[in-house]
């Protein structure tokens, strides 16, 4: 993924939080994980990643970021694998019910050869009470493979006590049309459980993950149906 | 001048006359001085979709709690304080993030300042919040003055540690189980009389002095007094206690020569020149002289009706004239001989709660000249705070 690009949405994104800093929140973050799953795939090859994440919320509600990922490679040291870039606006719903909508483009690079490029970008939508929250989501092209998708997802997330945290998800993935990766025909779910830590500013957490079928995608990389995810992340 | 209803109300303001020493910062119970706070309340966004993170909650995730913390760090900055703490509350959309104030600077200040912050919802000092105190003695909540006077919150600020009392009286009960060790001296100026306890000044004395917090009986009004029980008046049947003219003023004159800071004289009749004469020596030292207002006699009787002495009368009987004070004085409960606790009636008890009262008052010393006298702020619904008047210049609200 050319870094230019990947730097141009960085700095977009970190320029309008420094200018809105009075009234806006700025969350920057650095993790790292032992592999990448999105949505129960692998999408690292199962290798480790670090992420760099910024996050702006606005007061207004308005909300939006950047993550960027490299994938730390076996043999030939780190790698840009991906972006994500997202933009949304959030309100409540009377009540402790807030709702939120949003746009997310992302890129993936395929290791090791980063001429599979895939860009696509995503509508969703949902609705959050307590820690429950569902989404919905909407790719014409999901994954660059042409067929547009549909996912939806339930999460929650329960703290039994201070700096504590369990979080559970569940989704489920249809190709809506015929498209180039179209072994996503049949339906595919994906589920997570999580456990994390707090100490201070950092984070530890251990994941486990499962789908219903070993992912076809993308082509080339080891797939495993469950895995097991160790991280860890710091908040600035 | 003064109001025409008096009402010995009890309040913190009597003992806060007293109190030269004015707290200055908020103790809690052990005393420690609590370091003042205040709270800062930062929005939480509404909860949302975070792509490519974990989803957070309606407390958000990492991230969002790690931005919060940064603005509420450059707000403590900008401020000169520190960051203590911080609580997510949800259920108000608020992180709510504790700064601490360094001493001399005004948490409601600060609160006013940090406000006006545009990235702050809202921002108020902390505040204390005290649970209502009362006395573990099982009699404590039938007495008028518990409630009246607020007695357990009065005590907080004083109990008249060794102020002597002298109890002018019949014999005390001092070795009664709620005033063992409250007695200081012990007098028979009645020579001709037996030396059994005898209820009026048992009665009396517990009013002022009983122990408090010994999980029996009453708490008297001053339980860390000295009491000095000196006996010039006796037991003539059931109800009826007598003195004489010279058995009195033996005991004024011990009283005076003894150091007595508060006189009670729970006794009524007609005024007499030597006992007069010893009242005034006891005032030029500065001695607050109480005696019991006796509604039958003219001008209340003696030596209520002494120019100087504090004048009390029973508040359940009606309107007080005017420079007579009302205390509590019907179905108070105190002690009675035989280690026994009852009920009693009478202007002799009212005028005992003042003796008690301005024992407290005069725990930090004696006042510095001036005749004393005790007005109420508002006479109407009693409850009122009081405040100590010495001659014209008021000493505290």
């Amino acid at each position: 993924m050319p870094p230019r690009r990947f730097g141009a949405r960085l700095a977009a994104v970190a320029a309008l939080g420094l200018v809105s800093q009075a009234r806006a929140q700025v969350g920057v973050s650095i993790s790292a994980d032992t592999d990448e799953r999105f949505r129960g795939v692998s999408v690292s090859d199962g290798q480790p990643v670090v992420s760099l994440n910024l996050a702006y919320d606005h007061p207004s509600g308005f909300y939006g970021g950047v993550s960027a990922t490299a994938v730390v490679t076996r043999h030939a040291g780190w790698e840009l694998q991906g972006d994500v870039v997202y933009a949304g606006y959030a309100g409540r719903a009377g009540g402790q019910t807030s709702w939120d909508v949003g746009v997310s483009n992302s890129s993936i690079s395929v290791w090791p050869d980063s001429a599979y490029r895939y860009n696509y970008t995503e509508v969703y939508a949902g609705l959050a009470r307590g820690g429950l929250s569902a989404h919905v989501y909407y790719s014409p092209r999901y994954l660059g493979g042409g067929a547009p998708t549909f996912y939806g997802e339930l999460n929650g997330v329960w703290r039994p006590a201070r700096r504590w945290r369990l979080t559970g998800h569940a989704g489920v993935l249809t190709a809506l049309g015929a498209g180039e990766l179209t072994y996503y025909g049949r339906t595919q779910f994906d589920a997570r459980l999580g456990v994390a830590r707090e100490f201070g500013r950092c984070e530890v957490h251990l994941a486990w993950t499962t789908t219903s079928a070993a992912p076809y995608f993308p082509p080339g990389y080891r797939q495993s149906r469950n895995a097991l995810v160790l991280g860890a992340a710091y908040n600035f | 001048m003064f109001a025409t209803v008096r009402r010995v109300c009890l309040g913190l303001a009597a003992a806060l006359a007293a109190a030269a020493f004015a707290q200055a910062a908020p103790r809690d119970a052990a005393g420690e001085a609590t370091q003042q706070r205040v709270l800062v309340m930062l929005r939480l966004p509404p909860e949302h979709l975070r792509p490519n993170t974990e989803y957070g909650g309606a407390y958000g995730d990492g991230m969002d709690s790690g931005a919060r913390r940064r603005v509420a760090v450059r707000l403590a900055r900008a401020h000169g304080l520190t960051v203590v703490d911080d609580w997510p509350m949800p259920l108000v959309g608020v992180d709510c993030f504790v700064l601490a104030v360094p001493a001399g600077r005004s948490a409601a200040a600060l609160a006013t300042s940090l406000s006006a912050e545009p990235s702050v919802a809202w921002s108020e000092p902390m505040n204390l919040y005290t649970g209502q105190a009362t006395h573990n003695d099982p009699l404590y909540l039938a007495q008028p003055a518990a409630r009246e006077w607020r007695l357990a919150d009065l005590h907080k600020v004083a109990t008249g540690r060794n102020v002597r009392v002298a109890v002018i009286d019949s014999r005390v009960e001092s070795n009664h189980p709620d005033l063992a060790g409250q007695v200081a001296i012990n007098q028979n100026f009645v020579a001709d009389r037996s030396s059994a306890p005898e209820q009026h000044g048992t009665a009396v004395a517990g009013i002022i002095a009983a122990k408090a917090d010994n999980d029996l009986g009453i708490a008297g009004v001053a339980p860390a007094a000295r009491l000095m029980a000196l006996r010039a008046c006796w037991q003539a049947e059931a109800s009826a206690t007598l003195c004489d003219s010279l058995s009195l003023a033996k005991a004024m004159n011990f009283a005076i020569t003894h150091s007595a800071q508060v006189i009670n004289l729970s006794l009524s009749g007609p005024p007499d020149i030597l006992l007069g004469k010893l009242v005034d020596v006891a005032e030029r030292r500065r001695i607050a002289v109480v005696g019991a207002f006796d509604r039958r006699l003219p001008g209340g009787g003696f030596p209520a009706s002494h120019p100087g002495v504090v004048a009390v009368a029973d508040e359940t009987r009606g309107e007080t004239p005017a420079g007579v004070f009302a205390a509590p004085g019907r179905d108070v409960p105190t002690t009675l001989p035989g280690a026994r606790w009852g009920l009693v009636d009478g202007a002799s008890f009212a005028a005992a709660h003042v003796s008690g009262l301005l024992a407290l008052t005069q725990e930090h010393g004696r006042f510095q000249g001036g005749r004393l006298s005790l007005i109420s702020l508002r006479p109407a619904d009693g409850g009122a705070a009081p405040c100590v008047r010495r001659d014209s210049a008021i000493v505290s609200r």
